[in-house]
């Protein structure tokens, strides 16, 4: 019997005493330093404003996340959540926790009125893009142009 | 006449205060020709805190003509700092007076003077004359793409 089939699951939203949490699940999955900061969690500022994060949980443990945010962009602007990563704890993937998510998100944001959710990901990463597809995310025309510093 | 009404007035640009945030959403409903709901200030008016850092206004007589906005992202492994642009407006009737491109400059300089690894920007790839002018700064196109949900 695996963790998943003798626990609950329970979508929350992500508030500040999670940071410790989520930068953990983080690091175990990059098998490192971990991609996101201390300082990144902060600038995130979960259960803010304009914070549109959430946690899953087992048995009352955090072991996935979603970290999303309420932005504008464009001219004319539109509002819109833009998904900055979503992570599940290795010991509890493949079993729909991402999906389940971003389900949250869209359940929120629908309720909020907000009607546009984006995310940005490299278009080599066919895995991601499947996964975002069969959320009904679609390819919109955005592409990037990025000025890199030297030195 | 009108290119010495050009020479008089004298482009400056300038970090963005808070008061500006009128004049911003005066130019965005200029160019999107809709009057948006008051409310909406106010929330951007909250997202201005973490962004005002990055942030510029040009004025020409001391009318706000045009303003970028952006923020910090963190994105990527390694973990790199960019100055993301979230918004670049320009008064229809200042068009073709390279305001836009001083505005870029100056969010350039700013954030390679304050250590950023980068500058980005997400444009629609039929846009052609938006990435002309970002290609002729010395933007490059790279592989992230957008995917996005309307509900």
């Amino acid at each position: 019997m695996n963790a998943m089939e003798k626990g609950t699951v329970n979508i929350r939203r992500m508030g500040r005493s999670d940071i410790d949490a989520v930068l953990a699940i983080d690091r175990k999955v990059s098998g490192g330093q971990g991609l996101i900061t201390y300082r990144d969690m902060v600038a995130a500022d979960p259960g803010g404003a304009l914070d549109l994060s959430f946690v899953s949980e087992v048995d009352g443990q955090v072991v996935g996340f979603i970290l999303a945010r309420l932005t504008y962009a464009g001219v004319p602007f539109i509002e819109l959540a833009i998904i900055q990563a979503v992570v599940v704890d290795p010991d509890y993937q493949r079993r729909g926790m991402a999906s389940r998510l971003v389900n949250a998100l869209l359940g929120h944001c629908h309720a909020e009125g907000i009607n546009t959710i984006r995310a940005v990901l490299d278009e080599r990463n066919t895995e991601l893009k499947h996964f975002f597809q069969r959320l009904g995310f679609r390819r919109s025309e955005l592409i990037n142009y990025t000025r890199t510093f030297e030195s | 006449m009108s290119a010495i009404e050009r020479e008089e007035g004298k482009v400056r640009i300038r970090p963005m205060e808070p008061e500006d945030i009128d004049s911003v959403l005066a130019i965005d409903r200029k160019i999107s020709g809709v009057r948006r709901a008051v409310t909406y200030t106010d929330l951007i008016t909250g997202d201005l805190g973490g962004v005002l850092d990055l942030s510029f206004v040009a004025e020409v007589d001391g009318q706000v003509a045009g303003f970028i906005l952006a923020r910090r992202a963190y994105v990527g492994e390694p973990v790199t700092e960019v100055g993301l642009i979230q918004i670049l407006g320009v008064d229809p009737d200042y068009w073709r007076q390279g305001i836009a491109s001083k505005l870029v400059n100056a969010l350039l300089d700013t954030c390679q003077s304050k250590k950023l690894n980068a500058v980005r920007i997400m444009v629609n790839e039929r846009d052609s004359q938006l990435q002309g002018l970002f290609a002729h700064m010395g933007f490059r196109r790279g592989q992230l793409i957008d995917y996005t949900k309307t509900l």
